[in-house]
C-alpha cells in the first residue's frame, strides 16, 4: 500500500498533501494528488440562477472566481455578468444565466 | 458534537482522510457524496495550475461579431497530461471583474466548416478559450469587438489541473 497522505514535513516544505489513489504522496508530480500543499483548490461556495437584472448576494468580502452558462438565450441578445465582492448582477432581462461561485479568489 | 473529520481507517475500512458537512457525521460507513466536503477516496479534485493576465485591445471599432474583428494570443503553462479547462474572467476598460458577456451571434459564419478562427462560434463568449483538444501546454484565448465590451480587455485566465 503506498502512503497517500503526508501532513507534516515533505521534502523541507511543512503542510498537507494528498496523492490520487495509488499515487504516493512522495512523488513529486503535481498531477498525481488530489491536494497539494499551497495549490488553489476550486471548492464550490454557491451556485444557482440569476436573471433579470438582478444580483446575488455571495459574501465572501473578495472578488472570487465566477463561471456562468446561459439560457433562454436568442439571438442577438447579450448579457454580461459583474462580479464584485459580495455581489454577483447580471445585466440582461431576458436571459437565465447558470452560475456557480468558487470559494477562491481572483488572485489565487 | 457530531464526527466531521476522519483521519487514518475508514468505517468501511481502508485508510484515508474524509470531511463532512457542518451537522453530517463523518463516521458513518455509506456516506452521501453529497454531504462530504472532501474524501481521499475521490479521484481527482479542481486546483489552480497556473494563473494569469493578457491583456487585448480591439484591432477595430464596434458593429457585429465578424472574422476581422477576432483577436487572440497564446499563453503557455507547464505541460500537463491532458487539454486542460481554462476558466476566464475578465475586466473591460479598467472596470469591474466580470464573467459571461455573452452576444449570441446567429452564425457560424459559414455553416458546415470547423468552428474556429476563421469561422467562429455559434454562441460568442467574450473572452473564449480556442480549444483544440490537443495542446496541452498551450492555448488561445481569443475576443470579440463587440460594443458590449470595452476597447481594453484584460483577461484572467486560470488554467485548471484535474483529471
Amino acid at each position: 500500500m503506498v502512503e497517500r497522505i503526508i501532513v507534516g514535513e515533505r521534502y523541507g516544505e511543512y503542510g498537507l498533501w494528498i496523492s490520487k489513489p495509488g499515487v504516493s504522496a512522495w512523488s513529486t508530480d503535481r498531477t498525481g494528488f488530489l491536494v497539494y500543499n499551497n495549490m488553489q483548490h476550486l471548492h464550490v461556495h454557491m451556485s444557482g440562477t440569476i436573471s433579470s437584472s438582478t444580483s446575488v448576494f455571495h459574501g465572501l468580502g473578495y472578488v472570487p472566481i465566477v463561471q456562468c452558462s446561459p439560457s433562454s438565450f436568442s439571438t442577438s441578445t447579450a448579457f454580461r455578468l459583474y462580479v464584485d465582492a459580495n455581489y454577483i448582477t447580471t445585466t440582461a432581462s431576458s436571459v437565465v444565466v447558470s452560475y456557480t461561485i468558487y470559494k477562491t479568489p481572483i488572485n489565487p | 458534537m457530531t464526527n466531521r473529520v476522519v483521519l487514518g481507517q475508514m468505517p468501511e475500512g481502508g485508510y484515508g482522510l474524509r470531511v463532512s458537512k457542518p451537522g453530517v457525521d463523518a463516521m458513518s460507513t455509506s456516506p452521501n457524496p453529497d454531504n462530504l466536503l472532501f474524501d481521499s477516496a475521490w479521484s481527482d479534485v479542481l486546483k489552480v495550475h497556473q494563473w494569469g493576465d493578457v491583456v487585448m485591445n480591439a484591432t477595430t471599432s464596434g458593429g457585429n461579431p465578424g472574422v476581422q474583428n477576432y483577436i487572440y494570443t497564446g499563453i503557455t503553462y507547464p505541460a500537463l497530461p491532458y487539454p486542460p479547462m481554462i476558466f476566464l474572467m475578465h475586466s473591460a476598460d479598467g472596470g469591474s471583474w466580470e464573467t459571461g458577456s455573452y452576444y449570441r451571434y446567429s452564425g457560424p459564419l459559414v455553416p458546415g466548416q470547423p468552428v474556429g478562427p476563421s469561422n467562429p462560434l455559434i454562441l460568442t463568449s467574450i473572452p473564449v478559450v480556442i480549444a483544440d483538444g490537443v495542446n496541452t501546454s498551450y492555448a488561445n484565448i481569443g475576443r470579440w469587438r463587440h460594443s458590449i465590451v470595452g476597447t481594453s480587455i484584460t483577461i484572467r485566465y486560470f488554467v485548471i489541473m484535474a483529471g
